[in-house]
């Protein structure tokens, strides 16, 4: 799948490379109404789980304290980052909010900004990688809750897996709420984000 | 607006999907072309990314930010979690 992904974004630069530059203007509008599609997809994969309301239910506070948590922190680090590396505060925030997705997010970035795009899908791959290799580490060092903070909305699907492994069943309901959550997120704040 | 656009697109279908207002047909169906609708915004977005000359000499140092970036938001991440966690004497389930 990840292989496809980086096949499909490759084409995509070699048709970019022979391609006449006109053609910025014309992807804008392929991107947003694509979007509008995705998104409609998306909305129907989530709500195919039928136990959402049980699992979040199951989560109790901690439901909304560690999407919560997890949101914050990433947005804020990003934040931290982009100081550091002289990038406006939207924009690094921006960066922050996709939360692991790495495709969605840099979609939604890519008509505002291209290289900003490059910088959402390397960062979020990256954030996926550290998750997979961090989630043993943090499960025994800080506790089953913090382990899944790293994966942000990859929790309901990629790094589950990781995640139940290394820690327990209730554990693994609540890295799927956060998930979700933070899936739901990332279309919202991400364009939010970039406007401020 | 376009907030407000994705998540009411987001909402409907999920609501259309929790609802089983879709077909179990349907769905099959919807699989791969949500996959082919996503593998067509990656070429798009490729696109803009290779007309761009700028940003393909520069590919090298937006990885180098990028692993910053990454470092960074999961860092945060997770200290606000385990700050949280501390605060309100979370279940300690190690």
């Amino acid at each position: 799948m990840t292989g496809k992904i980086m096949l499909a974004v490759a084409i995509g630069v070699g048709l970019g490379l022979l391609l006449p530059s006109e053609i910025s203007s014309a992807s804008t509008m392929l991107l947003n109404i694509g979007l509008c599609v995705l998104l409609f997809f998306v909305g129907i994969d989530i709500g195919r789980n039928k136990t959402i309301l049980q699992t979040i239910k199951r989560s109790g506070i901690f439901f909304i304290m560690v999407p919560l948590g997890t949101a914050v922190g990433s947005i804020g680090g990003a934040m931290i980052a982009g100081l550091f590396l002289g990038y406006p505060v939207n924009e690094a925030g921006a960066v922050g909010a996709g939360f692991g997705w790495y495709t969605l997010s840099a979609i939604i970035i890519a008509p505002y900004q291209a290289e900003l795009s490059v910088l959402a899908f390397l960062t979020n791959i990256m954030r996926e990688i550290i998750a997979i290799l961090t989630i043993p580490i943090l499960a025994k060092r800080l506790g089953h809750i913090a382990a899944i903070a790293p994966s942000g909305a990859t929790a309901m699907d990629t790094t589950l897996p990781i995640i139940s492994k290394h820690t327990s069943g209730e554990t693994a309901v609540l890295a799927f709420a956060t998930g979700l959550i933070l899936s739901l997120m990332v279309p919202v704040l991400v364009p939010f984000i970039l406007k401020l | 607006m376009m907030i407000v656009l994705y998540m009411a697109l987001l909402l409907v279908g999920a609501w259309l999907s929790y609802r089983n207002r879709i077909n179990e047909v349907w769905y099959k169906r919807l699989e791969p072309i949500q996959m082919w609708c996503l593998y067509f915004l990656l070429v798009v977005m490729g696109m803009r990314i290779g007309s761009d000359r700028e940003i393909l000499s520069a590919f090298f140092q937006i990885g180098l930010h990028a692993s910053v970036f990454a470092v960074f938001s999961v860092a945060g991440s997770v200290l606000v979690v385990y700050g949280m966690l501390r605060m309100v004497g979370g279940r300690d389930d190690r």
